[in-house]
């Protein structure tokens, strides 16, 4: 049972790699800027066709589509941030303001639909070296392609967290993530760092979906089973902590992975929506929130 | 103040909408037979849906090219489309629609049994036939009249399934435990409670029964579990997603069942071979159709060309069976002489085809007829094994093609 | 509105009901394919129904849950489980599923009301989500088979009334015009009430709200033990219609989301918005999906369903009853004027002069609050992980006395404010009014032993006019709304904000909100009344005004605790000044020797350096 158990955290920690990286985009839009983004589910959607296609047009590896799917992603994220998202905010004087809430919720329903218009809903697999390829350790079973997803997680809460506290735009994005108001006052262009938030959010997202191509499957309603996940992990986290978004994935993996060991997955899933609940009242800041309240 | 002008203004709509619906249905002929088919266009299931539709365009195509309904003075079958994005209430009301508003003479649907079930109890009302596809055995059990179903329900899918492994055992070794792991929707659940009955009867020790909810993004945990018990056979009823998960996992951790059985779902489609590959390799699935039925059936081979040159994709199971109630109507048809409801309905009532050749038999069985429940008696499933890419019929013994040896154990990618 | 224009109004929307009442029959009459139409009306119906009782909590209060397909859920499976298993009709089940929703939503209130905005979104989602996965699994509850997944079906019986099913789609039509129009009627009277105004100010600023005397959770939670209630009201007559329920389906997130996005897309927070949503909404999904679902273009018409949401958001963010209600509202006056020739010219509005206080008796705080008593601070301490809002600070101010708190930014002013009122519990330390400890009472507790107060950013209800937002304080003690309206009025008048009742405070002047929130603030009957800046952002030209009214409320008998930066001033109408600095208390004295302390003055000129 030991040995089960200790797979079972095994493996949910490095699906929490993934969690965790999908998190990290949203951490970044949600819980830094408050921009509630019910479309970034979808957006790894649109990130895991383009890897996806990428690779059966020109035979491009998964793992070297974020060359391309990521300034794509960027400019599709800045894109919808400055014609959808910033006009809200302009109007808007609350710090979450529930009308971006519905139209990325529109976003979703309309880019969900056009995948499923153009792709069909087919579930859309690659085969390449990693896709079932694993290593064993001793009595352990690692996946190559999960691995590799929870270095790619690891890197990318190193950048973010470096970007984050380090350059200019980076803490310009977490003033204005604060207050946009104030922001404002003091001279930053608040919409362009904005955009500039959003894009990379999504361009995120393209690591994400290189990250799981190969060993997932791809299609038009993928995204929607990881955004409630993804929200769960960023309040568990903190809002607006990168560490926090991706210990949150790892936790929330392996309270998959061992719940689902003792008993069954539909109560792993259970298990975090009451954690999740606990944590918004007990401990709204998250584990490692930035915020006080 | 507000209130009326509000109300004032939805009643100005339904009155416009209403408008449309008058001039709409005095475009309504008499030369032509109307049949509404109930799918899922959108969604996740949106994939079967459109085989669905393919399948049954191309035999409309067929019937109408061959002068439509000869004891209806060759009367043109309509096919007219309806959308249930897989869930209840969108099945009733289109359901509702393609009754009142298109005036189908005859219902076929509706995939999914939780669409089917209150779906076809809007058939019953409005005394519509109603052929069904969807496996799930209350849907003939409720006492409706107008509800039949040709092929087989879970109970007699599970059994051949059930039947179909234990026969290629019985010359291999036997086998001992088992494990099943199932989606928990009404499919899931339903077709899992048959197995282990059937099972447990041919003296298989169920270790584990889980259901798992088919959308969870990761499914390790239940795998590895699954592992530890180090069952002789594994038995998962899923749906797409799910399938290539487990299957994949399974492989990931050298998790090697002697025999990797379905209850058919996900496992049989097209992208589920593609995408596990290798892994999917001597994978036994329970069908209740499947192309390699055309080896020994000339015209069904034909049919099913045809809708590959078409449409790139063959005929799926469930499309077949969408075929075969497509094609049981016809037959009606012709016997009825009309078109009002109730008489197609007694006209399928008092169906008796034995000729293999009959349109109607697309799926084989050795007689159709309806019983009292609606339920063809004799409606049968066989097994289907992934060999190279490709799935071939294993069992039952008439059935299956002659230069299959079965893949045993099952390998993994190994 | 005219008297004339009312009538006809009134009229006119008579006829619209009678008319949609009709529809079914018409459509029977009248048409062929009747069924389907009268289906699309029952659809419009039904989820008309579910979104105005959403709105009694989403729009009226401003929390959004998406998650009341729960709610949704639990009436279906109460009325069809008592069906099935101890015959009882769906009518008596419909009535014990909104009791059992009811009971969930006061569960479920607990942790989600403390929670704001997308955060309580978030929680009632999660709330739903463990709802559906737990129904999934469970195939009994206490030996009551819920068959899990697999769903229940209601075996159809014909036309029966105690069963709740017919034959004929219309009575289905009657029943749900009969729920809607209850659920309405039910909307229009909390929207009418006390609690409609408490609701719509805790929908505009809630903490604003609850400084007034008002126990904000149970507002809320009675608005969502309503909505609850009628949302499972909407569940039974779902089960009923479909015969066939799933944890999977009438539990979804789906079905959660359309509420919001109906309610939200006619109108948050008005009686008939949600009305408006369904009623353009539903159409919407039945038309394109009838055009576009079957055909070969998968998901076209859930794009078209997609990009309308976006435009409303995008372009109509109140929703669409404004404008609706404008041009209904022009309709009637264009009627109006044909039957009665055109209205007179309006009387011209007459722009008050900008300070006139009405001279009167004043409003006899003293003897509607009772004798003013000390408060006394005793040393209080409050820390913010490592900051220090305040620091052993001790305050009296005796009964009638007016006392300044002065220093300089982030010196705890506010700090000790937020502690007297309730809005932060001290770490140590002990706060008395009349004797009596009150500190780690909750806000609205405080208020009603006396202690108003007005907030330094002014946070006026933007969304309801002048006098409604004196109304939501004065009602606590008030029997009646009219009550409440006349000593709104008062208390308007007393601030001079007379030209202004009706006047939605969004429209206000920064001076006149400040006079506004002290209206309000004395609504509430304070004994103690702390204020909080109300002299900052105030123009020369108002100034004076302003002094003057703080001396009209000083002569009024209550005691007063005034935060302000402006020295000249504060020393014009204090009996004595505290002053803070880095959360401690510094200088207790009188005004004139306060501000001449040297120290006092190089805090304010020099910085924090002269402290040292």
């Amino acid at each position: 049972m030991t040995e089960l158990v200790i797979q079972g955290a095994l493996s949910g920690l490095l699906i929490g790699g993934i969690y965790g990286l999908i998190a990290l985009g949203l951490n970044l839009v949600f819980g830094t800027m408050r921009v509630v983004n019910f479309a970034q589910g979808t957006l790894l959607m649109v990130g895991m066709f383009m890897a996806y296609w990428l690779f059966v047009l020109t035979g491009l590896h998964p793992y070297l589509s974020p060359l391309v799917t990521v300034p794509a992603l960027f400019a599709l994220g800045y894109a919808l941030q400055y014609f959808l998202v910033t006009p809200l905010l302009a109007r808007e004087r609350a710090r979450e303001p529930m009308s971006v809430l519905l139209m990325t919720l529109g976003l979703a329903l309309v880019l969900e639909n056009l995948a499923l218009m153009l792709f069909r809903g087919d579930y859309k697999t690659v085969q390449v070296r990693e896709t079932s390829a694993v290593w064993i350790l001793g009595d352990y079973i690692v996946s190559v392609g999960r691995f590799w997803s929870f270095v790619a997680m690891l890197g990318t809460v190193t950048a973010l967290w470096l970007f984050l506290s380090r350059t200019d735009l980076g803490r310009a994005i977490r003033a204005v993530g604060q207050d946009r108001q104030v922001a404002r006052l003091l001279g930053m262009n608040d919409r362009v760092i904005y955009n500039y938030a959003f894009g990379i959010s999504t361009a995120v997202m393209g690591i994400a979906a290189a990250a799981l191509v190969p060993f997932y499957y791809t299609h038009p309603a993928v995204g929607t089973s990881f955004l409630l996940k993804a929200f769960v992990i960023v309040v568990l986290g903190g809002l607006g902590s990168m560490p926090g978004a991706a210990l949150g994935g790892l936790a929330v993996g392996l309270i998959e992975g061992v719940i689902g060991i003792w008993t069954e997955a539909a109560v792993a899933q259970i298990l975090l929506f009451a954690v999740f609940i606990a944590m918004l009242f007990f401990r709204p800041a998250g584990l490692l929130g930035l915020e006080r309240k | 103040m507000k209130n009326r002008r509000s109300v004032l203004l939805s009643a100005a709509a339904l009155a416009g909408t209403a408008a449309v619906a008058g001039r709409r249905t005095a475009r309504a002929q008499q030369e032509e037979v109307r049949v509404g088919v109930l799918s899922p266009m959108t969604g996740p299931a949106a994939r079967f849906g459109a085989i669905q539709q393919s399948t049954l365009t191309l035999a409309a195509e067929d019937v109408n090219g061959a002068g439509g309904i000869r004891s209806l003075g060759g009367a043109r079958i309509r096919l007219i489309f309806g959308d249930t994005r897989g869930e209840a209430d969108m099945g009733v009301t289109e359901t509702e629609r393609l009754i009142t508003r298109e005036r189908v003479h005859a219902l076929i649907g509706a995939f999914q049994s939780g669409v089917g079930l209150p779906s076809s109890a809007v058939a019953e009302r409005y005394e519509i036939p109603w052929l069904n596809f969807g496996t799930v055995d209350r849907i003939t059990q409720r006492g409706f009249r107008y509800v039949f179903r040709p092929h087989a329900n879970d109970t007699l899918k599970a059994r051949a399934l059930v039947e179909g492994v234990m026969a290629l055992a019985r010359q291999r070794g036997g086998l001992r435990s088992g494990v099943i792991l199932s989606e928990n929707t009404e499919w899931g659940k339903s077709v899992a409670d048959k197995q282990k009955i059937f099972l447990e009867q041919a003296g298989v020790e169920i270790k584990l029964v889980e259901h798992y909810p088919y959308a969870a993004p990761d499914l390790t945990s239940m795998v590895v579990k699954a592992r530890a018990l180090r069952p002789d056979l594994v038995v998962a009823n899923s749906y797409l997603g799910d399938a290539l998960l487990i299957t994949r996992l399974m492989g990931e951790y050298r998790f090697r069942p002697t025999v990797y059985a379905a209850g058919g779902g996900g496992h049989l489609q097209p992208d589920f071979v593609r995408g596990a590959g290798a892994l999917a390799e001597g994978v036994i699935c329970a069908t209740i159709w499947d192309p390699a039925v055309g080896r020994n059936i000339p015209w069904i081979k034909e049919v099913n060309d045809r809708h590959v040159a078409r449409n790139g994709v063959p005929i799926t199971e469930d499309a077949a069976c969408y075929y075969q109630c497509f094609q049981v109507l016809v037959d009606a048809l012709e016997r009825a002489r009309q078109v009002d409801p109730k008489k197609i309905r007694d006209a399928i009532a008092a169906t008796d085809i034995t000729d293999p050749n009959h349109r109607a038999m697309f799926v084989p069985c050795t007689r159709l007829t309806f019983d009292e429940t609606g339920q063809n008696p004799t409606a049968t499933a066989m097994a289907v094994q992934v060999q190279q890419g490709r799935l071939r019929l294993v069992y039952p013994p008439g059935v299956a093609e002659p230069d299959v040896t079965p893949i045993w154990p099952y390998r993994g990618a190994a | 509105m005219r008297p004339e224009e009312r009538r006809i109004a009134l009229a006119l929307g008579l006829v619209a009901a009678v008319l949609v009442a009709l529809v079914p029959a018409a459509a029977q009459a009248l048409l062929d394919d009747h069924a389907y139409w009268i289906q699309v009306h029952v659809w419009i119906l039904f989820f008309a129904m579910c979104a105005t009782a959403w709105n009694i909590i989403g729009g009226f209060a401003g929390q959004y849950s998406f998650g009341h397909a729960a709610f949704l859920g639990l009436g279906a499976y109460t009325s069809t489980l008592l069906y099935l298993n101890l015959g009882v009709s769906p009518w008596i089940g419909m009535l014990a599923g909104g009791t059992v929703a009811a009971l969930a939503g006061a569960v479920i209130s607990y942790p989600c009301f403390r929670l704001r905005g997308a955060f309580f979104a978030l929680a009632t989602i999660a709330f739903a989500e463990m709802l559906r996965v737990g129904g999934e699994l469970t195939d009994s509850v206490f030996g009551i088979q819920i068959n899990g997944a697999r769903g229940l079906v209601i075996p159809p019986v014909g036309n029966s009334a105690w069963a709740f099913q017919f034959t004929d789609k219309a009575s289905y039509a009657y029943i749900a015009y009969a729920l809607l129009l209850l659920t309405l009627a039910i909307a229009y009277a909390v929207k009418r009430s006390r609690l409609g105004y408490y609701l719509a100010a805790i929908g505009d600023d809630e903490d604003a709200v609850k400084s007034l005397g008002v126990d904000t959770a149970r507002v809320k939670l009675a608005a969502l033990l309503i909505s609850a209630f009628l949302t499972a009201v909407a569940g039974t007559f779902y089960a009923q219609m479909v015969l066939f329920i799933t944890p999977t389906r009438t539990v979804s997130l789906d079905l959660s989301v359309q509420m919001v996005i109906m309610a939200v897309l006619g109108g948050l927070g008005t009686v008939f918005g949600p009305l408006l949503g369904a009623v353009i909404l539903v159409p919407v999904a039945e038309l394109t999906r009838a055009a576009l679902g079957g055909s070969t273009i998968q998901g076209a018409h859930l794009i078209v369903y997609g990009v309308i949401l976006m435009l409303v958001v995008r372009f109509t963010p109140g929703g669409i009853e404004g404008q609706v209600r404008r041009a209904c509202r022009r309709l009637v006056a264009w009627i109006a004027d044909l039957l009665h020739g055109p209205a007179a010219a309006r009387a011209a509005v007459v722009n008050a002069p900008v300070i006139q206080l009405p001279e009167g008796s004043g409003l006899g705080l003293r003897a509607a609050a009772g004798e003013a008593v000390p408060l006394s601070v005793e040393n209080v301490t409050m820390r913010f992980g490592g900051a220090v809002g305040a620091k052993d600070v001790t305050i009296e101010v005796g009964p009638g006395e007016v006392v300044g708190l002065i220093g300089p930014n982030g010196s705890g002013k506010t700090t000790v404010f937020n502690l007297i009122t309730g809005f932060l519990t001290p770490q140590t330390g002990r706060i008395l009014f009349g004797g009596r400890p009150i500190a780690g009472l909750p806000p609205h507790r405080i208020n009603r032993l006396g202690i108003a107060r007005t907030f330094q950013i002014v946070r006026p209800f933007t969304s309801l006019t002048a006098a409604e937002n004196v109304m939501v304080a004065a009602l606590p003690r008030c029997a009646t709304l009219a009550a409440a309206r006349a000593e709104a009025e008062r208390c308007l008048a007393f601030v001079g904000l007379s030209h202004r009742l009706d006047t939605v405070a969004d429209g206000l002047s920064t001076g006149e909100r400040k006079r506004l929130e002290l209206a309000r603030a004395l609504a509430t009957r304070p004994r103690l009344l702390l204020m909080d800046e109300v002299m900052g952002g105030l123009d020369q030209r108002s100034l004076p005004g302003m002094i003057e009214l703080v001396r009209r409320i000083r002569r009024e008998g209550i005691s007063l605790l005034v935060i302000e930066h402006n020295l000249r001033v504060i020393t014009m109408v204090t009996d004595r000044l505290v002053m803070l600095h880095l959360g401690e208390k510094i200088r207790d004295g009188s005004p004139l020797a306060v501000v001449s302390d040297p120290q006092v003055v190089d805090i304010y000129v020099g910085g924090t350096a002269a402290l040292r």
